[in-house]
């Protein structure tokens, strides 16, 4: 038995490869191939037409003082870094609430809630921008109606990003809350009753308990979100163009304008790499927290 | 004391259902803007239900653009995608589960497990130019295969199988039953759940997919649908408002329904890949 050659093996095993195959072709054409062919066309200079010239690193030299590319990824941060504390916030306290044991309708909520995560990102995208109008959309008349002055939601440079934001926040909170209330009905009941013979209050229940227990998935969803949040391309593209004067335009967006807009592929190409290292180091994280039962 | 639980319940339900209504309003918002006309939509104070309900919006979206064949174009590739894009997730994930002595095994799964977190947006400009140089701009497989095989999907259900035992398997091999056999009418019918997790959300992910439709087509018969919204959103000079709430409305409704459906396999799905992964 000890002595097979590794043909004799592959031989033995000849339909892990005839079940592996179809997945491994689709999977070498339009994914490995990619990643190989996106690194050399970020070496060179090409517009999509004719010969494409080998200019090194330029590229990539030229991304670290473009002013645009700045901006981009700075308003794309500010987006990560404000939504995901809200989502998530909003997602995990609604999940508590969701997780007492006599929440009647959970079923409804719990529909609700997910309704916005099932629509497409363009339809929630044309639905804000009227609500969010600055002449008549329906938040700017609940504004008006407490009393405070319309906001130009829309079509100023401070308050596009902070759109971007909201309407991220209405989509992915309840997302996030079914991943959460998953995990909180993992959380064995006795701890629970543990601390209520010892008097723990509900916070201190929450602080103790809910939260330490809930730390892999809340980090989980952490991760998700912030490898989504570099990803942010259609909200903007639909409800301000990455306006007004760049001020909601993302990394995904410039990306997208560089290759398919003024066709420079190959300075597109280095921005996607750029892209991939800041996504690759912020996964690098989940598979560190996921290994240890990856079952290999 | 009683009096207090009272008001606790009731502040309880409040929240609940505020929340509720902050996640619903903008779809009832854009049901009823389908039913207004356009000058309606952008008058201020804005009312919620139409003066005149427009039926005609839900005519004339299908005058101005292709919607009839935008929407099959979506439903077409949607379906087509989750077929092929879950079958050859299960047929790899089953390999990878049980042959375990497989030469390569290991480093297969190796590397198909680190591509797993690459967004599409990193592989759409060689992507489109692969597509460009075999002709496949504005095609139907420029659509349904490039995301097909997902790390993701074939993880999942390598996943599911893991839990299948091997004696089970190796029982019908004694009997003399063929390895495809075994796959198609032993391991196929247990993981049917998993199949289906994975096929819904393939199938919605891939239905409101905007970034790959976006650049690999420019004909407006093949757009699907999330690009011709955007198309009609994107016009210079007065945009469409009333059309474009007509055609959202008509892409969500058919969804919202599959997601009533499936819903217990959507959020299955969902959990399964936070729970193990």
């Amino acid at each position: 038995m000890e002595d097979k050659t590794t043909l004799q093996k592959i031989k033995e095993n000849r339909h892990f490869y005839y079940f592996l195959v179809p997945f491994l072709l689709f999977f070498s054409v339009f994914m490995l191939f990619p990643i190989i062919f996106s690194f050399y066309m970020s070496l060179h200079r090409w517009g999509g037409l004719g010969q494409a010239t080998f200019t090194g690193l330029k590229n990539y030299m030229r991304i670290f003082t473009d002013s645009t590319f700045h901006t981009a990824l700075k308003n794309t941060i500010f987006m990560w870094l404000t939504s995901t504390p809200l989502i998530l916030g909003f997602a995990l306290i609604l999940a508590v609430m969701l997780n007492q044991k006599k929440v009647k309708f959970l079923k409804y909520f719990r529909v609700g809630y997910f309704m916005p995560f099932v629509t497409s990102t363009v339809v929630v995208g044309v639905i804000f921008t009227i609500l969010l109008d600055s002449s008549f959309g329906l938040v700017n008349f609940f504004i008006e109606s407490v009393g405070f002055e319309k906001i130009p939601f829309l079509t100023s440079t401070t308050w596009s990003k902070i759109s971007i934001v909201i309407v991220l926040t209405w989509r992915w909170v309840g997302y996030n809350t079914i991943i959460m209330l998953a995990g909180l009905q993992n959380i064995p009941e006795d701890l629970y009753e543990a601390a209520e013979i010892d008097g723990g209050t509900t916070l201190q229940k929450f602080f103790y308990i809910t939260v330490p227990m809930m730390r892999p998935i809340i980090l989980f969803t952490f991760i998700l979100s912030t490898i989504g949040s570099f990803q942010i391309f259609t909200e903007p593209y639909i409800m301000t163009g990455g306006g007004p004067m760049q001020s909601s335009l993302s990394v995904v967006q410039y990306l997208y304008n560089s290759g398919f807009q003024q066709f420079r592929m190959g300075y597109a190409s280095a921005l996607s790499y750029v892209l991939f290292a800041i996504i690759f180091v912020a996964s690098y994280f989940q598979i560190k927290i996921g290994s240890g039962e990856e079952g290999i | 004391m009683f009096e207090k639980e009272n008001i606790k319940t009731y502040v309880f339900y409040i929240l609940l259902i505020t929340g509720v209504l902050i996640s619903l309003l903008p779809f009832v918002w854009m049901i009823t803007s389908s039913f207004k006309t356009l000058a309606e939509i952008s008058e201020y104070p804005p009312s919620l239900l139409p003066d005149e309900v427009m039926w005609n919006n839900y005519v004339d979206v299908f005058d101005t653009v292709p919607y009839g064949r935008n929407l099959f174009n979506s439903f077409f590739v949607a379906i087509m995608y989750t077929f092929f894009g879950v079958f050859i997730s299960a047929t790899g994930g089953y390999a990878l589960s049980k042959y375990r002595e497989a030469p390569g095994r290991k480093l297969f799964f190796a590397v198909i497990l680190s591509t797993m977190m690459i967004p599409m947006q990193v592989l759409a400009i060689p992507l489109y130019i692969l597509m460009a140089q075999v002709g496949w701009i504005n095609s139907y497989p420029a659509l349904i295969l490039p995301f097909a095989a997902q790390g993701f999907g074939l993880f999942m259900l390598k996943q599911y199988i893991d839990g299948i035992p091997d004696d089970l398997i190796e029982a019908a091999r004694i009997d003399g039953c063929g390895e495809f056999r075994i796959f198609f009418q032993i391991i196929l019918p247990v993981i049917k759940p998993a199949v289906a997790a994975l096929g819904t959300i393939y199938f919605m992910n891939n239905y409101n997919l905007f970034f790959w439709p976006l650049i690999v087509t420019n004909k407006s018969i093949m757009y699907t649908v999330p690009v011709a919204i955007a198309q009609l959103q994107g016009q210079q000079f007065g945009i469409p408002l009333h059309h474009i709430m007509a055609a959202a409305t008509l892409s969500t409704v058919p969804l919202i329904i599959i997601f009533l459906y499936f819903q217990k396999y959507i959020i299955s799905g969902i959990t399964m890949g936070a729970l193990k992964g």
